[in-house]
């Protein structure tokens, strides 16, 4: 196969793709239709549940997708055309000009100030105008500034042409135009996302009407350090900041009437995420959801919903009208169902949670690549348990939000799959070179200092132009500046060029976290030829700004003292380098359900060896034991199917009834001890996958045990494949197990196969009634219409509290109805408990072999919920599937693509670099206690042969200094972070405390 | 023009000539015939029939559309009520031919059949619609000035899958007929609320039935009258409006060029 990609669609599912590609060594071109790649997510304020700052946490990736050589990003492009091939398609694409020359642009943004021609950005609505040139936000990627052809004086009238007047580098060029261009690829990564629905056929609530009825996506804008406010709630019709803000659920979603019948997933969690924003930036107000449920399945979303309740106000009731006062405030009319009681009430704003809808132009798409759309508009994969990216036709994945509404997360999951099933064996897979560092130090230091205003985030709490004139002071320092956003390609631009100019040799930016930005600005060193090890950063919008937001002389004082430690630090900086390991190309994968199988017929078909270990006595997992749900294909064929290929596969070793007991080694080289029943057997790999799924939850800890009457959803599932269960009434209770106090989480499956079993129940058990005794029923996406489908069979469904458990007796149930406030005596034949997950037996062990971390929930941690869920603390370790979070079979397949994906990544090129940062021990000093090797955290410590001295495997240390920090006879030092480096650091800050 | 059966429900008959008697003289002006429906029935009433014998209701409905069918003529009705019973009924009907063929069997031995079944139109929809509201603007001769509040009542616009236009939420097109008079069609804050009389509401809860009305009517700022298309939301607002309660077809035959003396408008206070 041709080894070139096109991703289409530059937002995070779009740029996971392509990352991961040119990781393997794959030329993508990715194709974005809006003039810079980011997406949704780089208009969002945050983050949720982790509150990371949206922008903060996704312009690493998209810089990161720019310096990409096999990355080429083609901005206002769009695909028009497809021809297959015999070695994959060749596309048609279309370029709409930017009238401004990429190549010479710095993106000074000189003729955004001279452009006389104001345009409103899409979400910025009523608040904020932009200029006929200009970014849609500020870190814009490509870093240039585009041209708005249709309001334009030059383009639409032939007058003004300010812009390139006043541009220094000549770089617009108003004879641009449309052209179109063929690209011959061999596989083409569908990711054009969705677009939030804007409510106007829901009239009731005035959107567009009244102005003071925004939609959350515009909220989100406000909140934004970077939006049209600077961060400011304003309401539209007086500009000033609402004390009591409404939000509406379900606006254009779970809504047949408009055509909107599936429940779009995200909008209760990012609900609760503005509303707590909203709180964050006004404590005195008064904020309220109205809600139908809230659907908060997905990892960590229970707990922050649970924590949410305490400072918002949550409304059971979906209004029926929102009424304008004469002063622009707004009359939301409900029902309270809780309290049985229809209210008026009177808000300042009014936010519709509205749904995520297919992206313009998809239904065109689907043409041009002959793909199924759903009935609402969205992609469809042929098979979603089998193969949930792929659409009928050969070589055409679709990921993320494109296939119907999803987070971040469920994105990012799906998003590496395509580097697994697209390229296989075919190809070369390159052997990553060790990266040639740049070297010397350059002899005395010359220092230069970036300050960042990070927009308003810094800039309007520290003085900023005081810290860059106190920073010329410094010793050393012979160059200081300020910039609107370091990170953005202009500031990196500015640091290159003050290196080469001034010949800087070390560099200091004071900004944000290194966490989230160091590689960005080492990558701008190594660009300059500088070591990337030469910078320093002073995290001045965590400690100073945001902590000192109410007192600007102590936060511009204080960002003085990091300045100056940081200097004082970087003088004293020496070059690192990195160092490359070999790496097996085998795995181990462990657990033989779905998840794992998947995962190891992905890495057998990418030519790898993989170990497949499996607890139980057979493969199948819990899948053996599920029902179909209506319209897919039964689970248990799925997993029969995949064990008879993995069964067949030679690349695939299976080992049953067997335990991993033993982890040594590090990535590319790990050696996995097995118990198997035919003694310890040592698998040596590079790479591994854990996929141990999860167990039931026992119902005990909700107050219920089966027995008698009551069964688990399990031996339900089993009577009614042996047909053996006689009509009746039956009533089903769900969340057992979860949402307690044992098990405060989610467990995100569990109503969608309830729901399903009750189907079963309704149309296989003749005679049957059904009554459910819910919570939250949470059948997010299209689950909605099991649930639609359920309650026309006739299903009855209670709402109960979690305060007020039903009670059962010999022959009924007695339940608090929420709705109507009384109790409900349901006599009944049949109780089914429906059980949520928990972590597997041996989670413990296993977590503490590998050394790797729980969540709260007890489910594997990964590195980052959002951008890294696969992703282990320990390199190379990768998990999917429900032992990371309780999910369905479709997600877990997702995920076990990509986690073979990643792991494929790490393998395929045969070597892999290891950061310097790192451990080393002198062993004169060092007495061999041994407490280091205790301590650390990633197993990077062990005694020296002879048993004289300590020893750090340096490919498994990460450089977190705790054996340093500890260490009785100081003999171990932290490349980076030295003895030296440190007490100068410190004295420096000591010496502000004396000034 | 055409020629429509003309289906006068209870209230107008019984209650208040009036606005027959203005329908009459507009249609006449129009270019409408109206014809008369001999032995019809009770609608029946939507709420109150339809919500203890859904069959008797719709039974009792396709004898009416029966007689509209012989006459070969489509419906055309002044009442919401009325509206919805026979244009929910016919379609009902239309939709389900084996639910059709079971009610003509009940009623052709009282010597009505239901072969075809016809359109069903408010008055206020037919000229929207049908007769158009440019046609409308060109018979208007005596433009009006009046600062009207629009009422569209339940009926008109729901259920929404049997209605013409897209919403019910935030319509124009009865504010259009309004303005097509010359009045000023005026914005209030109840616009959408019910006027408390439906669904038995009126009968059973009379106190909460005209807090409702009362509601609505407070909202009205600055309007010369209300203007409605429905008799049964007329006698409610009426209870308690300190202004002017008009039917439609009231207001169209004034700014058609009618005398109020004409058709009994002059007893109103």
């Amino acid at each position: 196969m041709n080894k070139t990609a096109a991703v289409i669609g530059g937002g995070i599912s779009g740029m996971q793709a392509a990352l991961s590609l040119a990781d393997r060594g794959i030329k993508v071109y990715l194709i974005e239709r809006s003039s810079s790649i980011g997406g949704i997510m780089a208009r969002l304020d945050k983050t949720m549940p982790t509150m990371d700052c949206s922008i903060c946490i996704l312009s690493p990736f998209m810089l990161a997708v720019a310096r990409n050589p096999l990355i080429e990003v083609m901005t206002l492009a769009e695909v028009v055309g497809d021809e297959r091939t015999a070695g994959g398609h060749t596309l048609t694409v279309r370029t709409h000009p930017r009238y401004v020359d990429l190549e010479k642009c710095t993106g000074c943004r000189e003729c955004m100030a001279k452009c006389p021609k104001k345009v409103t950005l899409p979400y910025e609505g009523a608040y904020g105008t932009q200029k006929a040139i200009h970014f849609d936000f500020d870190q814009a990627i490509p870093a240039a500034p585009y041209i708005d052809a249709s309001v334009c004086l030059k383009l639409t009238k032939g007058i003004c042409g300010n812009c390139a007047k006043f541009c220094d580098k000549d770089a617009i060029d108003f004879d641009q135009v449309e052209e179109e261009a063929t690209l011959s690829v061999g596989g083409v990564v569908i990711a054009t996302g969705a677009e939030p629905y804007l409510p106007t056929d829901r009239p009731e609530y005035g959107y567009g009407v009244y102005k003071n009825v925004i939609t959350a996506m515009e909220l989100e804008r406000l909140l934004s350090a970077a939006g049209p406010t600077g961060g400011t709630v304003l309401r539209a019709s007086d500009k000033k900041e609402p004390k009591r803000v409404a939000f509406i659920n379900c606006v254009g979603s779970r809504d047949h009437k408009t055509g909107k019948g599936y429940c779009s997933k995200v909008c209760c969690m990012y609900g609760i995420k503005e509303a707590l924003l909203v709180k964050d930036h006004d404590k005195e107000a008064d904020v309220t959801i109205f809600y139908i449920d809230i659907r908060a399945s997905g990892k960590g979303y229970e707990e922050f919903y649970q924590n949410a309740r305490s400072s918002l106000r949550f409304v059971r009731g979906r209004p029926g009208e929102v009424l304008e006062c004469d002063n622009g405030d707004l009359i939301v009319r409900y029902e309270d169902t809780e309290a049985q009681e229809v209210r008026e009430e009177r808000f300042d704003l009014v936010v519709l949670n509205s749904a995520l809808v297919p992206s313009k132009g998809s239904a065109e798409l689907a043409r041009i690549f002959d793909i199924p759309i759903n009935e609402y508009g969205f992609f469809e994969a042929d098979n979603d348990y089998a193969d949930p990216l792929s659409p009928r036709q050969h070589g055409v994945y679709i990921i993320g939000a494109c296939q119907g509404p999803n987070d971040i997360t469920d994105s990012v999951s799906q998003s590496i799959g395509p580097v697994a099933k697209a390229y296989g064996l075919e190809g070369d897979i390159p052997v990553r070179t060790a990266r040639e560092l740049p070297g010397t130090d350059g002899g005395a230091p010359r220092v230069g200092v970036f300050v960042c205003h990070c927009g308003k985030n810094i800039g309007r709490y520290v003085d900023v132009p005081a810290v860059v004139e106190y920073a010329r002071t410094l010793p050393d320092v012979v160059y200081a500046e300020e910039s609107l956003f370091t990170c953005s390609e202009a500031g990196q631009s500015s640091i290159k060029e003050k290196i080469k100019e001034l010949g800087l040799n070390r560099v200091v930016v004071a900004a944000c976290s290194p966490k989230t930005h160091e590689n960005t600005f080492q990558e701008a060193l190594v660009e300059a030829g500088l070591n990337p090890y030469m910078l320093e950063m002073a995290n001045i919008r965590n400690q100073c700004s945001w902590v000192h937001s109410e007192d600007m002389a102590s936060a511009t004082q204080k960002t003085k003292d990091l300045v100056r430690m940081s200097v004082a630090k970087a003088r004293l900086l020496t070059p690192l380098y990195e160092r490359q390991v070999p790496v097996r190309r085998a795995a181990v994968v462990i657990g033989g359900g779905v998840a794992g199988m998947t995962s190891a017929l992905e890495l057998a078909r990418n030519g790898f060896g993989v170990t497949l270990v499996e607890r139980s006595a057979s493969l199948g997992g819990r899948a053996s034991l599920a029902s179909t749900i209506e319209g897919g294909p039964d689970p248990r064929r799925v997993a029969r199917d995949l064990a008879k290929r993995v069964a067949t596969e030679e690349s695939i070793d299976i080992l049953l009834s067997s335990e991993v007991t033993a982890v040594e080694g590090f990535v590319g080289d790990f050696t996995i001890g097995v118990t198997t029943p035919a003694g310890v057997r040592d698998v040596p790999c590079g790479s591994v996958i854990i996929a141990t799924g999860f167990d039931y939850a026992d119902p005990v800890s909700s107050g219920y045990r089966p027995g008698g009457m009551v069964m688990t959803e399990e031996e339900l599932i089993t009577a009614l494949d042996e047909k053996s269960l006689a009509g009746g009434a039956y009533v089903f209770m769900l969340c057992m197990g979860v949402r307690n106090a044992e098990h405060p989480y989610c467990s995100r499956f569990c109503c969608i196969s309830s729901l399903n079993h009750v189907r079963r129940v309704l149309t296989e058990v003749p005679g049957a009634s059904v009554t459910v005794l819910y919570r939250d029923i949470r059948s997010y996406g299209y689950y909605e219409d099991i649930y639609k489908e359920v309650s026309e069979l006739g299903a009855r469904f209670i709402r109960y509290a979690p305060e007020e458990m039903p009670v059962l007796s010999d022959d009924a149930v007695t339940v608090r109805d929420q709705t109507s406030g009384e109790d409900i005596l349901v006599p009944c034949d049949r109780v089914v408990l429906e059980r949520g997950a928990v972590p597997p037996t041996g989670t413990t062990a296993l977590r503490q072999l590998f050394k790797i971390s729980a969540a709260p929930s007890g489910f594997y941690a990964e590195t980052h919920l959002k951008l890294a869920p696969l992703d282990t603390a320990l390199d190379g370790v990768f998990i999917a599937g429900g032992c990371q979070y309780p999910k369905s079979i479709p997600e877990s397949v997702s995920q076990a693509i990509s986690a073979a994906g990643r792991a494929a990544i790490v393998m395929g090129s045969g070597s892999y670099a290891v950061q310097p940062i790192s451990a080393s021990i002198d062993a004169a000093k060092c007495v061999a206690c041994r407490q280091c090797e205790e301590l650390c955290p990633y197993k990077a410590l062990q005694m020296s042969e002879d048993g004289t001295h300590m020893e750090v495997i340096t490919v498994s240390c990460k450089g977190c200094g705790t054996c340093a920090a500890f260490c009785p006879s100081n003999a171990i030092t932290i490349s980076g972070f030295t003895y030296n480096q440190e007490k100068h650091k410190l004295k420096a800050a000591l010496e502000g405390a004396m000034e | 023009m055409s020629e429509l059966a003309f289906f006068l429900g209870c209230i107008i008959p019984n209650r208040m000539p009036e606005i027959e008697k203005a329908a009459r003289l507009s249609a006449e002006r129009l270019g409408i015939t109206l014809s008369d429906m001999g032995g019809a029935s009770c609608c029946p009433a939507p709420g109150v029939m339809k919500s203890f014998d859904q069959t008797l209701w719709l039974k009792l409905a396709a004898r009416n559309l029966s007689i509209a069918e012989a006459m070969g003529c489509d419906i055309v009705t002044l009442c919401n009520g009325c509206y919805g019973t026979l244009k929910d009924a016919s379609m009902e009907l239309r939709e389900d031919p084996a639910l059709c063929a079971s009610v003509c069997e009940a009623l052709r031995p009282k010597g009505y059949d239901l072969a075809v079944v016809p359109d069903v139109y408010h008055f206020v929809e037919y000229l929207y619609h049908t007769y158009g509201v440019d046609a409308l603007r060109e018979r208007v001769t005596t433009p009006l000035s009046y600062k009207v509040a629009v009422h569209y009542g339940c009926h008109l616009l729901k259920p929404t899958k049997y209605r013409q236009g897209a919403s019910s939420e935030r319509p124009t097109f009865f504010d259009e007929l309004v303005e097509v008079t010359g009045a000023t069609s005026i914005p209030y804050a109840e616009k959408a609320s019910c006027c408390g009389a439906g669904g038995g509401v009126r009968s059973g809860l009379k106190d909460i039935s005209l807090a409702m009305a009362q509601k609505k009517v407070d909202s009205i700022k600055g309007a010369d009258c209300i203007v409605t298309p429905c008799p049964f939301c007329h006698m409610q607002l009426e209870q308690v409006a300190d202004i002017p309660v008009l039917h439609y077809v009231q207001l169209l035959a004034l700014s058609l060029g009618v005398q109020p003396g004409e058709m009994g408008l002059e007893v109103l206070p």
